[in-house]
């Protein structure tokens, strides 16, 4: 009998030691390849609230779980003063949905294999969108995945019917992401803390299917990208080329535009943004459009999907159709991509067809990144050259370039002064700045529409506003700040790589 | 009755002895959340002041134990992409804590509530001789290639405007619900000079997961503007000596958590928790521990910091507020705490006295007029002493049954004594404060968790030094009673 009882409590005692053994892999499969930071657990992370078709009315939440947790659930209550705001929250039920992330079917190569997340199990991708709620009200939400396991409480705003609105613009973050481009979106968290939503222009990472790229990108985000709902366009590095896997030569003539390739499926997993287009299916939360509020409609564009010639027609349709007041276009490559470089034939195309579209419709700004550098130019129906610097005139549309990221890109300027020739004045380069991270805070109130492109220490780079004084005549007024010295050659200080950055 | 109150003891603490055990089945690590555990990576990246705040600061964060010598790197932020380049390495200091037998006054203490967490790291250093006004980044290292972010933090200006904001009690639901709080305001007040966190931190500061979420729901914002941490009772834990002695200490989390600065006139076991902080002559901020038993020592050391503060201001932080009527105190410790301590401060003419404990938002001031009362109803300029403010920033909140709060100031409840008078209170709203300065004026503002002002009120010295107190509109508006707000429950289902 003795003999028996120890041999079941030895028995006990290595069957608990192996459910605990089972317990810790399962929690925790990669937990010696993995940061921290980038592990899943049954805890939400990755938590990012995005923008809706009706943002006065909804937001959309996403966040990631382990694949342990199949059912998750999302709270939202209105926000009050109270101590317990929270007791009468009211409970969301998740779409989830699985990411594979070591590999992906192609769709003409079979399984490919992503070397870079080689041994990272499955995670869980878990959406809400919170709809009928009250325009320009504090909510306070939160995000489950495991039973019991709790997000804390954040809180956000919903867009403001009419009256003032601010944003900012972030262009690429790219690279060194979590290290870097953390300390840009702080300055701008701290320089516009009631920003009530961000842009981001694409090339969000440097590697589309790198699982820790996308982890530092909810690192130096998650000071603010749970309170402020985000909208965001991919850029070429947001998306994944079997051509270029396959070793197809990229200048092959047509390939820069014709290869074979889709979004990240970390893109639409991650951000639930609008699918409002009629276009390809491969442009569902690539290409969309916003109608912010009475004010304001943005229309997102994606410069690297398919079907070009047939986002432009929808955003021609689109912009007809739209009578709000500010109508700003949003995408990863800038109209003078590789203005004074080596642009490719596809490209100088592009900007015919886009060109054609902005000035068949009177957009008022077109923002988009790419260039890893600062630039803002402006179009009109006549010579601008004649004004200089601080000398307010009518203008069609303001173009601006901004990065965040520690790639250093050179404008060629150059290239800008013959392009004005080529037009006979009517695209110039209004202000430039290399090797410096710049994120763009706008204010829109009435007719006025201001910038102010500011770097990471708190500076303003440049200033400007808009004016809209009648429908046919829209006034833009410098800035102190865009008189100040140009960021190139020796006013900078001394660059290097950033490939010793993690 | 008895034998109610037996049972009533018991079954928390028979519930406290059984939670470890099932969240963590023979010690495993499983079930502790990633955002408590320690790894090669740093976390609890926390800025403090230097005494002089100006020109130092100092950065203490934890790792893993597998982590030995580290380092932390500084430079002076430039708007260029590479700004790192030229960032110096310093060495940091390395603290090994075991958090499943921590080391106190009173001998070893088994943290019941760390089974299985075994020891971490915790790495310090202070940087001295800095620019005052300027932008600085910073990162910190765990492991060889594991680096935190660059962070970038401005010293404060050596004069003009200074602000900052005042916390009451965390406590309770910190990462779910005090997170709210910290956020806004830091969303309202990016810009802060300092935070200050009035004491209660945490509710069992033995147990490392509510540490872990103090630190989560700050986040980067106690990494990027310094936090001036005071003791509270919470900060204390019982703990029985080899002899069978039972005794209240100062939980043995805070120093390896915290750097600052260090008042060598006081004995070693009040360091790092009374302390002072000298912004130029403007601001002198004196962070008192209320948290123990006796007070010769620490108001000797506060009496003549005072008397020799030649600052525009005087500040005075402690977690109790000690000028609550004697009918109140609950124990000779509030006795002796309120003669030894507030004779201090009435003697100097502290200008505010920043507090929590109480959990509720009390806010009043001792003053020279005779017809206070009728001046604070109209709203006329009052010539003020001291003010004294009670907050609570967590999701705990006093339910005074039979009456209100407002008995914790002295008003006209017949004891006698010359206290502070309350001015403008509320229940069931935790609250942010904001405070700023400007020369010889201070504008105070009280917010609430959805940013919206609750009380507000401005001091001005005139050339004799006497205040004049002006309260602000928002200080008139309707009060925030249990009756006319939404339920309130309590705070055991949060974590």
């Amino acid at each position: 009998m003795k003999t028996t009882l120890q041999n079941l409590s030895k028995l006990a005692a290595s069957l608990a030691a192996s459910l605990l053994l089972v317990g810790q892999l399962a929690a925790h499969p990669n937990h010696a390849a993995q940061p921290p930071w980038q592990a899943p657990t049954k805890w939400p992370d990755r938590i990012v609230a995005t923008v809706t078709e009706e943002p006065t009315t909804s937001f959309s939440v996403s966040w990631r779980t382990a694949q342990t947790v199949g059912v998750a659930i999302a709270e939202i209550v209105e926000a009050s003063p109270d101590v317990r705001f929270d007791l009468g929250a009211q409970a969301k039920k998740a779409d989830s949905q699985l990411l594979l992330l070591d590999q992906m079917e192609s769709p003409n190569d079979g399984t490919i294999h992503f070397v870079e997340n080689q041994g990272l199990e499955p995670v869980i991708h878990h959406q809400v969108t919170f709809d009928d709620l009250k325009p320009d009200t504090l909510y306070a939400y939160r995000v489950r995945g495991a039973r019991g396991h709790w997000s804390a409480w954040y809180q956000l705003k919903t867009a403001p019917a009419e009256g003032p609105i601010q944003f900012v613009f972030f262009g690429d973050a790219q690279t060194s992401i979590r290290s870097h481009i953390s300390r840009t979106v702080a300055a701008a968290y701290k320089a516009a803390p009631h920003a009530q939503f961000y842009m981001h222009g694409g090339d969000l990472v440097n590697t589309a299917e790198y699982d820790m790229e996308w982890a530092e990108w909810f690192e130096a985000g998650g000071r603010s990208y749970r309170m402020v709902p985000n909208l965001m366009v991919p850029g070429n590095h947001d998306y994944i080329n079997f051509s270029s896997r396959r070793g197809e030569a990229r200048q092959e003539t047509g390939k820069l535009f014709a290869a074979e390739k889709i979004v990240t499926p970390w893109w639409n997993a991650q951000f639930r943004l609008p699918t409002n287009n009629d276009l390809h299916d491969d442009l569902a939360g690539t290409a969309y459009d916003v109608r912010y509020n009475e004010q304001l409609h943005i229309f997102a564009i994606d410069s690297n999907g398919v079907d070009f010639e047939g986002q432009m027609a929808w955003l021609d349709k689109q912009l007809k159709a739209s009578d709000a007041k500010w109508r700003v276009v949003t995408m990863h490559h800038p109209l003078f991509s590789f203005i004074g470089g080596n642009e490719h034939w596809a490209a100088a195309e592009r900007r015919v067809q886009l060109l054609e579209t902005l000035e068949a419709n009177d957009v008022d700004l077109v923002i988009t990144g790419h260039r890893h550098t600062y630039q803002r130019a402006r179009s009109s129906d006549y010579d601008n050259r004649r004004y200089n610097v601080g000398e307010d005139h009518k203008v069609d549309t303001v173009f601006v370039v901004t990065a965040s990221s520690t790639k250093a890109g050179n404008t060629k300027k150059e290239g800008w002064d013959r392009y004005s020739d080529q037009t006979d004045g009517r695209y110039t380069l209004s202000r430039y700045g290399n090797q410096s991270p710049i994120f763009t805070i706008i204010d829109i109130d009435g007719d006025t529409m201001s910038f102010s492109s500011q770097n990471p220490v708190g500076e303003v780079y440049d200033s400007f506003t808009l004016t809209k004084q009648d429908a046919d005549n829209k006034i833009l007024s410098d800035g102190a700040e865009a008189h100040g010295i140009t960021r190139d050659g020796e006013q900078m200080g001394p660059y290097k790589k950033w490939d010793d950055l993690r | 009755m008895k034998c109610f109150t037996l049972v009533s003891l018991l079954l928390p603490l028979s519930l406290m002895a059984l939670a470890p055990a099932a969240a963590h089945p023979g010690h495993g690590q499983s079930q502790v959340a990633l955002w408590q555990q320690a790894s090669p990576w740093p976390d609890r990246i926390v800025l403090n002041p230097g005494a002089d705040p100006s020109r130092s600061f100092s950065l203490t964060w934890r790792t893993d134990a597998s982590v030995g010598r580290t380092v932390a790197e500084l430079v002076e932020a430039s708007e260029d992409t590479r700004f790192d380049q030229f960032a110096q390495s310093f060495e940091a200091d390395t603290q090994r804590l075991d958090l499943e037998v921590m080391p106190t006054e009173n001998g070893p203490h088994e943290g019941l509530f760390n089974h299985g967490l075994g020891k971490v790291h915790y790495h310090s250093i202070t940087f001295d001789a800095l620019k005052p006004d300027t932008l600085y980044a910073y990162r910190v290292r765990g492991d060889r290639g594991h680096w935190s972010e660059w962070f970038q933090t401005r010293t404060p200006a050596a004069e003009g405007p200074l602000e900052f904001v005042y916390f009451g009690d965390a406590q309770n639901g910190i990462r779910s619900h005090w997170s709210r709080v910290i956020r806004m305001a830091y969303q309202t007040v990016p810009n802060a000079d300092f935070f200050l966190h009035a004491g209660d931190l945490v509710d069992k500061s033995d147990s490392d997961q509510e540490w872990a979420e103090w630190f989560a729901a700050g986040s980067f914002i106690h990494s990027v503007i310094p936090s001036v941490p005071v003791r509270g009772n919470h900060e204390n834990i019982t703990v029985v000596s080899p002899e069978g002695k039972r005794q209240r200490v100062p939980t043995p989390m805070w120093r390896p958590q915290f750097t600052l600065p260090v008042e060598q006139a006081l004995p070693e076991t009040l360091h790092e928790s009374n302390y002072q902080l000298n912004y130029g002559d403007r601001l002198h901020v004196f962070v008192v521990d209320s948290a123990r038993k006796h007070f010769e020592d620490t108001a000797a050391w506060l009496d003549q910091a005072l008397a020799e503060s030649n600052a525009t201001w005087k500040l005075v932080t402690m977690h109790h507020p000690y000028f609550v009527p004697d009918h109140l105190a609950r124990n000779k410790t509030d006795l002796r705490r309120k003669a030894a301590l507030g004779a201090v401060i009435d003697k100097h003419e502290v200008d505010l006295v920043l507090t929590g404990h109480i959990h509720t938002y009390l806010r009043g001031s001792a003053h020279w007029d005779e017809d206070h009362m009728a001046r604070t109803l109209t709203g006329e300029p009052q010539s003020v002493k001291t003010v004294y403010a009670i907050s609570a920033a967590g999701a705990k909140n006093s339910v005074f049954p039979d009456e209100t709060p407002t008995v914790f100031y002295h008003g006209d409840n017949g004891d006698g004594q010359q206290g502070p008078r309350l001015e403008r209170y509320a229940d069931n709203t935790p609250m942010f404060q904001h405070i700023a300065i400007d020369g010889e004026r201070i504008e105070y503002k009280a917010y609430t968790a959805i940013g919206t002002v609750y009380d507000a009120f401005s001091l001005e010295k005139g050339e004799d030094g006497r205040k004049t107190l002006i309260n602000g509109e928002a200080s008139f508006g309707d009060l925030r009673l249990f009756d006319n707000t939404a339920p309130y429950s309590n705070a055991y289902d949060l974590q």
